[in-house]
């Protein structure tokens, strides 16, 4: 068995993303469903997020929260993945088990707005509204500039609302 | 926000709804072990000019093989055996010496029952350190002498209310600090449960004799530990791996619980392993799993009881190490006296 020999932070780092993990799992669940469209494969991107996260938690530098930094880990696998399953895959396409059977014309109008969005929009706005990120989590997240993070966010929403302000 | 804004944000949740999932942090653990990155790339090198060693060793290799499947030595003891033998009871010639850090997790916040936390969400799970535990008994499953100390803190919370429980023995007995409280408990254990025992009363250095009926307190009250070595002791374990802990390698064994107070559930125990000794059992949202002193929350809140071993060891039984097990001895001018409030006869 290989030992690993570990420094104090480190071993302090283990414990802290243990539980972040432990608290957030969840919602990075969730927004790895909304991305992926697939749960199983959701399931794998968050636990590989983390995976990276332990390994190289000797990267992190502190310049941004530990929280922010471990999202950005599960945001690359996420990502990683989703490169992964192809162009085949059509995100938003799945029905999730706690939906509604028929869902109100509505969240069609709203699934089709978020289709058209760009993947940095959606990244965003699934980050802000599932799992209640402040901006400066996002960009580290996502590795953007907070004042990009408000700009796409607003842009995101503005174009939702648009579709939804058509439809209605 | 406008109208419009809400519209969104209800589609959006009606979308993906939030679904309460449990974390398998082992699974991450056993990943980071078996993943292609934590294997180091050994690059392959073709030397065709020794290809005709191959079938020589192919004969050796199955010679090997059938030797090792027919060999006597092939069923040396399993890693359940091992952990299992590291936390046995001994014989009534030892005195097993514990002692452990109980820390609650809780995951959600509670808004009902004798703990209140006024949050609307944990971002973090929160760390309520409610008691340690030292514990001295006698080896051997039958009746043996026991003492326990055990050192109740009341977690304070801001914005929170937490009580703690009476304990089978009562309140604990209060302390000049006004966060700690300590019991410190010994007598008689039975097969399976409390036989007699004397509280230590500091205040007034007396001994309350306390006894109820045999099948009242279980003995295991006093020692997490006893929970999993019935559980290996009886096939209800399976090895989960190796995992690192709080920075220390050690082996996961997933166990199943199933005891006549802790009701079923399952735990993670974590072992060293090179010797065995126990490092920590988590016990996974067991609601009916109840120590003496331990906050009882509302059953639907998911909760885990962290137990972290700093000692666990048998030493030989002397006269010195005996004494330990006995309440009396370690406080010779206490007066033992009736808890006349129990009903008891006369002592």
């Amino acid at each position: 068995m290989r030992v690993t020999v570990m420094t104090e932070p480190e071993r302090g780092l283990l414990d802290e993303i243990e539980a972040i993990y432990r608290a957030n799992v969840s919602e990075m669940r969730r927004v790895a469903r909304a991305i992926l469209g697939d749960p199983e494969a959701a399931y794998d991107a968050v636990q590989d997020g983390f995976v990276r996260a332990v390994r190289h938690r000797a990267n992190y530098r502190g310049e941004c929260s530990l929280e922010g930094w471990v999202w950005g880990c599960v945001m690359n696998a996420i990502r990683e993945t989703s490169r992964t399953l192809g162009k085949h895959r059509q995100p938003l396409d799945g029905r999730e088990p706690g939906g509604l059977a028929v869902p109100p014309h509505q969240d069609e109008v709203v699934r089709v707005a978020l289709r058209r969005l760009s993947e940095r929009q959606r990244l965003v706005l699934f980050l802000r509204h599932y799992a209640d990120l402040d901006y400066s989590e996002i960009g580290a997240a996502l590795g953007i500039a907070t004042g990009t993070v408000g700009a796409t966010l607003h842009a995101a929403r503005a174009a939702v609302r648009s579709a939804l302000e058509g439809d209605v | 926000m406008n109208h419009l804004d809400d519209l969104v944000d209800e589609s959006l949740d009606r979308l993906f709804p939030l679904q309460p999932e449990q974390g398998d942090w082992q699974d991450i653990l056993t990943r980071l072990q078996t993943s292609p990155e934590a294997v180091p790339f050994i690059p392959t090198v073709r030397r065709r000019r020794f290809r005709w060693l191959l079938a020589p060793i192919a004969v050796l290799a199955a010679a090997a093989a059938a030797l090792l499947i027919s060999a006597p030595w092939r069923d040396g003891p399993s890693v359940i055996a091992k952990a299992s033998a590291a936390i046995s009871a001994g014989s009534p010639t030892d005195v097993l010496h514990e002692q452990a850090q109980m820390t609650l997790l809780v995951r959600r916040c509670p808004t009902s029952g004798p703990v209140i936390l006024h949050c609307r969400k944990l971002r973090k799970p929160l760390r309520l350190p409610i008691e340690s535990i030292a514990l001295w008994v006698e080896g051997g499953t039958g009746h043996r002498s026991f003492r326990a100390i055990q050192r109740v803190h009341t977690p304070h919370r801001p914005n929170a209310k937490i009580e703690i429980p009476a304990g089978p023995f009562g309140n604990a007995t209060a302390t000049s600090t006004a966060q700690t409280q300590v019991v410190e408990i010994g007598g008689h254990l039975g097969p399976t449960h409390v036989a007699d025992a004397l509280v230590y009363q500091r205040y007034r250095n007396t001994l309350l004799r306390f006894t109820q009926k045999p099948t009242s307190i279980s003995a295991d009250a006093f020692d997490p530990i006893a929970l999993v070595r019935h559980a290996l002791a009886t096939g209800q374990a399976r090895v989960a791996g190796t995992a690192m802990l709080h920075g220390r390698p050690v082996r996961a064994i997933t166990v199943q619980l199933h005891n006549l107070d802790a009701g079923s559930g399952t735990a993670t125990y974590y072992v060293d392993p090179t010797t065995y000794a126990p490092v920590e059992i988590v016990f996974h949202h067991a609601p009916n799993l109840r120590f003496p002193y331990t906050p009882i929350f509302d059953p639907s809140v998911p909760i885990d009881i962290q137990v972290r071993f700093s000692t666990f060891r048998r030493m030989p039984a002397t006269p010195a190490t005996q004494a330990l097990t006995d309440i009396r001895a370690q406080h010779k001018s206490a007066k033992i006296v009736c808890a006349v409030e129990f009903g008891l006869p006369d002592c």
